[in-house]
């Protein structure tokens, strides 16, 4: 049974992260199942999987949408551990969620000690522009600053849901290309780190 | 007659004005005396009536307080099983609920939880672990500090990949790890699952699986594994379980940090440290020194046996974090708190090791040395064990006291001494735990009550066993029973009163014993009857019989002299002589007894024995061999019946308070008639 032949499509681990009630399990529902939540059930940590096509290539995407709750702060880093590329959500409507995205990036850089790690920033609820309070042009660039794409979002109508599933994955499968290249000269991944823990301290 | 009695029960009745109706009414002399009569049995009536009633009254009394004693022993019973309840609930709650067990031992410093309690669950917890570990083969020593086993169960391990089925594995939750186990093939031995991984909580992650039935994931960075439990209750629980135990487990990590970024109080720590970069700057406060070095100090005080001081220097720091609970951050405050608290265990352990009963250690001044382990762990809140112990203490103090007593010898003089030596530690005990130890403290009361009810049924267990053997007479018993009665009530000047168990307890030997003397004693009577002549009592000499006429006199027979004939005879015959002898001794003997529970015994055997006598003479009456001593036989019978049996049932009434005695009333109506029948027959 073990040696099953069988080609199995490449897992690509993708981890949602972001404050509470910014729509990361709206997102993730809406990719998944093409429906949208109306009501809030704050998330513990679930996880969901997926066959898709990307790019002509079938593979296999992990979604691990976490807690945004503040009193889930302190375990985080075992989950961010695992992932391989991050949404990183707030909410067009709140300022204080994409002001948290720093810590969100903090953390999951320290976790990941690599600054390069695939990775989006998402402003969610795009479909409520009367109650704005994030400007495209702050997150885009506190995104320009980081070095990541900025996606505006709409879990409600579904506008750049697949898009940002799909870039993410897109960037995770060229990090591990990279990544085996790159192991026959660890030299630079090295250096990359280095540079991060000069960052911090 | 009628009519008077109904005046006289009247609330206006005047007797002024009774008597001058009266003598109005009546013509002549003759029918003023038959009036005078008639009031004076009237006036005897009643007086037999008030009798009856005070002792129906006394007889209800004694049942009452019988009740009482009853209904008071049921009450500490029922005080106790509470206590223990309450302790039972305690144990029970701090064994389920997970977080509080945890922030027990931090934020709980003055929590009343007594270390009973604690003894429980811990004994409890290191049992689990224990038992996890024969059960699990190649397992690491599982028994860490505080380390509880939360949860538990199988599961079926799924490719994490491809979803599908890989093995049967069990798995346990515990405070700070979790272990995943395989099924062993073949089981030998208790062990049934084979170790295979272990986890530290801290780095671990759980994951509901939404879009697999009854799945989860842990994240063991990098190794990720998959669970599926039996259905979703069990799914959920293993989710919740493990939430708590993350969660818990944070908040205790935190505390340790706490420790670690406050310098000043750093030094006295032994905590384990947990150092991370990423805390938060904390502003530093300024702690009294002695506050500081608390942990340090107790320390050095209680290895000095310096106990009070320990204690003092404790109820000081308690004192001072209440006082200041709201300007000491919170995390030092626990992690001060949790030392304190730890500081506190230790000392309760050292001061109940102290008073643990072991065989080397002496047992003279037991209470004195007790006293003061006993007084700091009340004011360390921890009556109940210490009450416990103390009790110990009290039950080897008083079985080495009486393991002094010399069991060789008479009977009685062992009883007396035994009980004397019994009584006399229980008075001295009583003092020290009512008075000194654990004074206004109603459970520890109960305690006490149900302890010297237990002692004293020992106590009496072994008193009966020396007292009931076959030899044994009744005066002796009585003698015996005097002493620990008397005993008894000087224990009862205390507050305990141990007369009703004691009273309980010789109910059925003293019954037998009763019973075996009325056999034993109307034997002896037919034996007597089928020797005696009929004759009058020759003592030989005037002397002689002048020592028995004092003898009776001294009993209360006033006229014994008149029975007197020539200078040495007495027209009563030996075997009288000898049998009024007999039943005063017995009579005097059952008096000692007398006991609402005994009642029926004695009435019964100072009937029979009276009954026999007389039922002897009657037949001698009628035994023609005697025809001719027929004077001397009713001459002894009146004596006997007349004299004797009233002579008898004063000396009864006088005791029991009983003054109309049922068997005097049966033996005057069966046996009062016999003499004067016969004898005009043959005059
Ligand atoms: N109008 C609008 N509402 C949204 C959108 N996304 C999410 N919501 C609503 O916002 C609320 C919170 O959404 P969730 O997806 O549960 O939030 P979350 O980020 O998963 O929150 P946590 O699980 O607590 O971290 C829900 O009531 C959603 O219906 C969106 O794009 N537009
Ligand atoms: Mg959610």
């Amino acid at each position: 049974m073990k040696k099953n032949n069988v080609q199995q499509p490449a897992l690509h681990k993708v981890i949602m992260v972001g404050s509470g009630g910014v729509g990361k399990s709206a997102l993730t529902l809406q990719f998944m199942y093409d429906e949208f939540v109306e009501d809030y059930e704050p998330t513990k940590a679930d996880s969901y999987r997926k066959k898709v096509v990307l790019d002509g290539e079938e593979v296999q995407i992990d979604i691990l949408d976490t807690a945004g709750q503040e009193d889930y702060a302190a375990i985080r880093d075992n989950y961010f551990r695992s992932g391989e590329g991050f949404l990183c959500v707030f909410s067009i409507t709140e300022d204080d969620s994409f002001q948290a995205t720093m810590e969100f990036r903090e953390q999951i850089l320290r976790v990941k000690n690599d600054d390069n790690i695939p990775f989006l920033l998402v402003g969610n609820k795009g479909d409520l522009t009367d109650k704005r309070k994030v400007s495209l042009n702050e997150a885009q660039s506190r995104a320009q600053e980081w070095g990541v794409p900025y996606v505006e979002t709409s879990a409600k109508t579904r506008d750049n849901v697949d898009k940002v599933f799909f870039d993410l994955m897109r960037e995770i499968r060229a990090r591990k290309k990279e990544d085996v290249k790159g192991a026959n000269g660890r030299g630079k991944e090295k250096g990359r780190r280095k540079k991060l823990k000069c960052n911090l301290l | 007659m009628e009519s008077l009695i109904k005046s006289v029960g009247e609330n206006d009745y005047k007797p002024e004005k009774y008597v001058k109706e009266l003598s109005q009414r009546c013509m002549g002399p003759e029918e003023l005396l038959q009036q005078k009569t008639n009031v004076e049995s009237l006036g005897e009536q009643i007086n037999t009536m008030l009798k009856k009633n005070v002792f129906y009254n006394y007889t209800q009394f004694i049942d009452t307080a019988k009740e009482i004693a009853n209904l008071e022993g049921e009450m500490y019973q029922l005080s106790h099983l509470l206590t223990e309840q309450a302790s039972l609930l305690n144990s029970l709650a701090s064994s389920t609920v997970v977080s509080e067990q945890i922030s027990n031992s931090g934020k709980d410093v003055n929590g009343d939880q007594n270390a009973e309690v604690d003894n429980v669950v811990e004994e409890k917890r290191v049992q689990k672990l224990l038992n996890i570990m024969e059960r699990v083969e190649n397992c690491n020593n599982l028994d860490v500090p505080d380390r509880k086993c939360l949860h538990e169960g199988d599961l079926l391990e799924l490719d994490p990949i491809e979803n599908t089925p890989v093995q049967r594995i069990h798995c346990y939750l515990f405070t700070d790890i979790c272990i995943v186990a395989s099924w062993l093939s073949s089981r030998h031995g208790p062990a049934r699952y084979r170790f295979q991984s272990i986890y530290d909580l801290c780095n671990l992650a759980v994951v509901n699986i939404k879009d697999i039935k009854n799945a989860f994931k842990l994240l063991a960075f990098p190794e990720t594994r998959v669970f599926q439990a039996p259905n979703t209750g069990l799914k959920n629980d293993w989710l919740s379980k493990f939430e708590v135990a993350k969660k818990s487990q944070i908040s205790v990590e935190n505390k340790m940090k706490g420790t670690t970024e406050h310098k000043t109080i750093q030094r006295a720590d032994s905590i384990q440290l947990v150092h991370n970069s990423f805390e938060p700057e904390i502003p530093e406060i300024e702690l009294p020194e002695w506050l500081v070095d608390l942990a340090d100090d107790l320390d050095v005080l209680i290895a000095q046996r310096h106990f009070e001081d320990a204690n003092v220097l404790i109820s000081k720091a308690k004192f001072y974090l209440e006082e200041h609970n709201d300007q000491i951050p919170i995390f030092i405050d626990l992690e001060i708190k949790a030392k304190l608290e730890d500081r506190i265990q230790k000392l309760t352990l050292v001061l109940t090791n102290e008073l643990q009963v072991s065989p080397d250690k002496s047992h003279k001044g037991g209470l004195r040395a007790a006293r003061r382990a006993v007084r700091i762990l009340n004011q360390l809140d921890k009556s109940s064990q210490a009450c416990d112990l103390f009790l110990k203490v009290c039950s080897n103090l008083l079985k080495s006291q009486l393991q002094y007593v010399q069991r060789d010898g008479a009977m009685s003089t062992f009883v007396k001494k035994y009980s004397m030596v019994f009584f006399g530690t229980t008075i001295e005990i009583t003092h020290e735990f009512l008075y000194k130890a654990f004074p206004n403290s109603p459970a520890c009361s109960s305690a006490f009550i149900l302890w010297t009810i237990q002692e004293v049924n020992d106590f009496m267990v072994v008193l009966n066993k020396h007292m009931f053997v076959p030899q044994t007479s009744l005066s002796n018993l009585s003698e015996c029973i005097k002493v620990i009665h008397k005993n008894c009530q000087e224990l009862c000047d205390y507050g305990i009163d141990l007369q009703f168990q004691i009273d309980g307890q010789l109910r059925i030997p003293l019954t037998k014993s009763i019973n075996d003397v009325k056999e034993k004693t109307i034997e002896v009577i037919k034996m007597r009857f089928s020797e005696d002549k009929w004759k009058p009592f020759n003592l030989k000499t005037k002397q002689q019989r002048d020592k028995l006429v004092e003898e009776f006199k001294n009993y209360g027979f006033s006229n014994i002299e008149s029975y007197n004939q020539g200078d040495s005879w007495i027209m009563l015959t030996q075997n009288t002589i000898t049998f009024t002898r007999t039943y005063l001794l017995l009579l005097n003997d059952c008096l000692v007894f007398y006991s609402p529970d005994l009642v029926n015994a004695i009435d019964q055997l100072l009937y029979e024995v009276f009954a026999a006598h007389c039922n002897n003479i009657k037949s001698s009456i009628k035994n023609k061999n005697f025809v001719n001593d027929i004077n001397i036989i009713t001459t002894n019978a009146r004596f006997i019946l007349d004299i004797f049996l009233s002579h008898c049932f004063k000396i009864y009434s006088e005791s029991t308070g009983n003054t109309n005695p049922k068997i005097h009333k049966r033996l005057k109506s069966e046996f009062g008639v016999i003499p004067t029948q016969n004898i005009t027959g043959y005059i």
